[in-house]
Parts: structure tokens; sequence; C-alpha cells
């Protein structure tokens, strides 16, 4: 049984070989029974979701302006 | 010389895996764009400077190098010159090119270095090592056996108020250089881990635990702002 710290730690960090599925299924069954837990992945979720929503949309004609200025510069050169 | 990771897997899932995990799953799958399937063609195409040749590149990877230019925080007017730059580039080397590597990763290598070159122009730093390696945010949360000493507080008022957005911001800015960069290209231009540990080179360990500490210190300063409410 794994404690809410390694709950926290296995939840927040990003393995380079994943999680095993015990480890996964193990994470999903304490979350269900521990609402600290489930409340701080909850509000991470919502954190990461909030700052995508602040991303900046690159203009829709970034790659034609890209585009026309490299034609440019190929017929000039 | 553009280092080629084994990064034949691409993100398939965002936040919710299902099992409550917020990390990325990864399945395996070819990592091929539209353009590598056909890289032959259109490498032999662009150096005859195909201008359709050129379009297809152009239209497959500019929204890609241009968040990633954003990610390392290079203002938006300067990430498209940077962009554009990284095209020309790639056009005058494409006999170094010759296929080697995939498309996009050697794209990538490019803007790395242009963004190298972009710092250094104008006399910035590179993004330096934090300087609270090895603090745990999280340990004195917790008592010796793992269990909440100090449980997380009810973000809902601050979270599901129109200022959120301007708070989370904020705090970022407060982040050390490098987790503020790493929070930036995973969670909001939404990059792969392995891609982001390529970018930066440092191994996908460091990654995962600047990714770690990102997202709690972010959180913690969230806390801290003083938002909490009782209905989470």
């Amino acid at each position: 049984m794994k404690t809410c710290q390694e709950i926290v730690s296995l939840v927040t960090t990003e393995s380079p070989t994943g999680e095993t599925m015990w480890t996964r299924v193990s994470i999903g069954l304490h979350l269900r029974l521990c609402t600290h837990c489930s409340r701080l992945v909850r509000q991470l979720k919502q954190i990461a979701r909030i700052s995508r929503a602040t991303r900046e949309e690159p203009s829709p004609d970034l790659e034609e302006r890209i585009l026309y200025r490299l034609l440019k510069k190929d017929r000039l050169e | 010389m553009v280092r080629n990771p084994a990064d034949n897997t691409r993100r398939t899932t965002t936040e919710d895996a299902g099992d409550g995990t917020i990390s990325t799953s990864h399945v395996p799958q070819p990592y091929l764009s539209a353009c590598d399937e056909r890289s032959g063609a259109l490498l032999r195409d662009l150096g005859e400077r195909n201008p359709e040749a050129l379009a297809t590149v152009v239209r497959d990877h500019t929204r890609d190098l241009y968040r990633v230019a954003i990610g390392m925080g290079i203002p938006a007017q300067d990430a498209e010159d940077l962009v554009h730059d990284v095209f020309l580039t790639f056009l005058q080397t494409l006999d170094h090119f010759a296929g080697r590597a995939r498309l996009r990763t050697w794209l990538w290598g490019i803007l790395r270095n242009k963004i190298h070159e972009y710092r250094h122009a104008r006399g910035r730093q590179e993004v330096e090592l934090d300087n609270d390696a090895g603090l745990d945010l999280m340990a004195p949360r917790f008592d010796a056996r793992g269990r909440w000493l100090r449980p997380p507080a009810d973000l809902h008022r601050l979270l599901n108020s129109a200022l959120a957005g301007t708070a989370i911001q904020s705090c970022l800015q407060r982040l050390p250089p490098r987790q503020r960069l790493i929070f930036r290209l995973r969670e909001i231009e939404d990059l792969d881990t392995r891609e982001i540990c390529t970018l930066l080179d440092i191994s996908a360990t460091h990654c995962g635990v600047l990714i770690h500490r990102a997202r709690l210190r972010l959180r913690d300063c969230l806390e801290r702002a003083g938002w909490t409410g009782n209905q989470s």
C-alpha cells in the first residue's frame, strides 16, 4: 500500500519509463479513497487546463507569411 | 550536430489517463508526419526549390516550431522571425540533412541553435540551473509515515474565478527559470516530455523531476495567495 507522499510524487513526476500497470491501479485506488490526494490531483489538472487556456495562439496566416518571405527571398537570390 | 533521440512515440493522452495520474501515457506508434513519409521525393523537390515542397514543410512544421520558441520565452514577433530563419537555414543545409534524421528533429535542432544565438546576441543568459535542487517542497506536509500533516487547501474560489489565469501567470513568473520553462513547454504548449528533454539537453529523469517541482511549486504559490474556499 503506497503512502500519500508516494502517491503525490508518482502523479506529479513524469517517469521516463512510465508506470507499471500495478502502480497505475494502485494510484487509481488510492485516489478513490483519499480525499486529500484526489483534491491535489484535481487542482493540478485544473491549473494545467487554465494555463493552457491562456496560451496565445499564433495568427492563422503565420504559415503563409513565412512561406511568402521564404519564396520572396528565394526569388531575390 | 543534432541529436537523434529515440522518440518514436507520440503523446496520445493529455491530462486524464482515467486512473487519476496527470502524467502522460505514451503508446508506441510511428511518429512520422505526412512530410517524412515521402521525405525522399520531398527532399529532391526542396533541392530544386519547388514551392509546393517548401509549402508542405512550412505548413507541417511552422506551428510547432513557433510554439517551442514561445515556450522557450521568445517574444511573439521575434519567434516568427526565428521560425523563418529556421526554414532558411534548413534550405541552406539541405545537403547535410539528406534524410539522416527525422525532419522534425532536424528542424528542432536548428531552432535550438537559433534560440541560443538569439540569447547570445542579446546578452541573455541561457536558462540557469535551479537553485532549489534537492529541495522537496512537499516533505514538510507529510509525517514520517508519509501521511498528510498539512493537506492541500481548497482552491475552489481561486481556480473558478475569472482571475485564475492571471493568478497562475503571476505565480508562474515566480518559479525558478528552468521550472517555468518546463511548465510552459509541457503544460501550456503541450509538448511531449521526451521532446522537451532533447530541446533542453537534459535527462528524462531530470526533466520529470523539474516538472514535478514546477507543478507543486505553482500550486503552492496559489495556495499562499490566500484564495482558499470550502467547497472543492
